[in-house]
């Protein structure tokens, strides 16, 4: 099955965002509600060998948040071809684009591959989640591989990718057993207003999380859990050890500016 | 097999073998690559795990690293150095390279501990072929991370990507290697084992290294360990410590 899906916003005179374009076919849906847009799964899918493509275009000044309901699954197919799900964004100036959906789970047998291309504008703001539950309750994960490509004005703030199922995962140096991983990103112009030593860690028998600052100036928050609910609070953790130092250091700030990671 | 009744492959060999050599003092010494705080997250003690540890390493960071060694090798082999418009091209990949491999790295613990290591690699190999003309760690802005170190210096003594990429991948099964018989009190012999069972997968490395030389940097591999990240997070704010990272 192959899949193109489109989301573009648009700037009403207000300064409100309107989504100007929502186009999906399975098994993708697009859901326009008030909280964002949200990405259903409208089929049994993706099964080996599908493809999804969505584009999202962010233009200058907008607001996208992009939700879905329930973790996605990749399946197990008769095809030995990798299912694909392909993301491209583009987000103008001061445009903020909050990709927030749930874990994604790749189940035993299944070969599924994310690459997701994010290229802002100068001035653009981007809190991209992503959360790796490795396979159901009890089962051996499928392969994922999840490539994440960020660029400002051509220039490389992040490339990182992140392969599950190969037995490799599973080393004291990558995942160590933990059954979940997942890091969010966040590129915003007030994240300058952080202290250079700013950091924030957490380690524990369940799971443990890092504050990175990349060298963009951006951060990246990452862990890795026992589970997919340890690592939300993980990724929850690490964002508000964010907004309590911004709001400390940036009183000036009006609230809504602060980054918007709360999920 | 080396021929070795070639002069030039004797030369090259022994160049290998130096910079390969633990004794080289590029300062690997004084980093564990993420080893000490494994073990001190609780998740090493034996041979068996430090080999799991190091399978980990071979499957992410160390395929990032051989890549970038053999481009930056690449990149320096491939400029006619009399010709001022190679050499701004040069400049300039090389200035991508640098920005490319920062962009893999969200850890800052780890791109310190990179181009602490890069400055010293390329220090170190300057003294050891004064005619070479081993660059500094300055010809990219913020310094050159270890591995675009080796791949200078491996160009510098007329070595080409792949031997680039062996040193780079070898010298990340060696680092945490050495230091786990430091940290854990491992047979030493035991460990050369280890390492001498990583050479195949070693070769598959420098193999996709070698074929990705010439590669857009922006394509090269982006492999993460998430654990290593978190862990040099960890690691820097934790004393007492033996290794920097």
């Amino acid at each position: 099955m192959i899949c193109e899906a489109q989301i573009k916003t648009a700037l009403r005179a207000d300064g409100s965002t309107s989504i100007d374009q929502l186009g999906s076919t399975p098994p993708l849906r697009l859901m326009p509600t008030p909280d964002g847009i949200f990405i259903v799964g409208a089929a049994a899918g993706p099964l080996n060998g599908d493809r999804i493509a969505l584009e999202i275009d962010v233009a200058p000044g907008t607001v996208l948040n992009i939700r879905s309901a329930a973790a996605s699954m990749a399946w197990p197919g008769t095809s030995p071809v990798a299912s694909q799900f392909s993301i491209k964004a583009k987000l103008g100036p001061g445009a903020r684009l909050n990709w927030l959906p749930e874990p994604i789970v790749p189940i035993a047998g299944s070969l599924h591959r994310v690459v997701a291309e994010i290229d802002l504008a100068p001035g653009a703001a981007l809190a991209w989640r992503e959360e790796i539950m490795l396979g159901r309750h009890n089962e051996r994960s499928g392969e994922l591989s999840s490539r994440i490509e960020i660029t400002r004005a051509q220039r490389p703030l992040l490339r990182q990718e992140v392969v599950v199922g190969a037995s490799a995962h599973d080393s004291p140096a990558v995942l160590a057993g933990h059954q979940a991983t997942g890091s969010l990103t966040l590129i915003a112009p007030e994240l300058k207003k952080l202290d250079t030593d700013f950091s924030s860690q957490l380690a524990g028998p369940d799971g443990e999380m890092a504050v990175l600052e990349l060298e963009s100036g951006g951060r990246q928050i990452v862990a890795s859990a026992v589970g997919a609910t340890r690592l939300r609070k993980l990724l929850d953790a690490g964002s508000a050890a964010i907004n309590e130092s911004l709001a400390r250091s940036t009183d000036q700030i009006p609230r809504s500016e602060h980054v918007q990671v709360k999920s | 097999m080396l021929d070795l009744t070639r002069d030039h492959t004797i030369i090259a060999a022994t160049n290998l073998l130096l910079l390969a050599d633990g004794r080289f003092p590029a300062g690997g010494y004084a980093h564990s690559s993420g080893l000490e705080q494994a073990i001190a997250s609780g998740r090493i003690d034996s041979e068996e795990e430090l080999r799991d540890f190091l399978d980990g390493i071979l499957a992410t960071v160390a395929r990032t690293g051989a890549s970038f060694a053999a481009a930056s090798c690449d990149a320096w082999r491939t400029c006619d150095p009399t010709d001022p418009f190679a050499k701004s091209l040069r400049a300039e990949r090389l200035e991508r390279l640098a920005l490319e491999e920062s962009a893999r790295v969200p850890a800052p613990a780890l791109r310190e501990a990179s181009r602490a290591q890069g400055r010293q690699f390329l220090r170190a190999a300057a003294g050891t072929w004064p005619g070479a003309g081993v660059p500094s760690a300055t010809i990219v802005p913020l310094g050159a991370h270890l591995s675009m170190a080796q791949g200078l210096v491996a160009a510098a003594v007329d070595l080409d990507p792949r031997a680039a990429a062996l040193i780079s991948a070898y010298g990340a099964v060696l680092g945490p290697a050495t230091a786990a018989v430091k940290l854990l009190g491992l047979d030493p012999l035991s460990v050369n084992r280890i390492v001498a069972e990583s050479s195949t997968r070693i070769a598959e490395l420098v193999d996709e290294a070698g074929d990705l030389a010439a590669c857009a940097p922006a394509d090269l591999p982006a492999l993460t360990a998430p654990l290593l990240e978190t862990g040099s997070a960890l690691h820097a704010v934790r004393q007492p410590r033996m290794f920097a990272s």
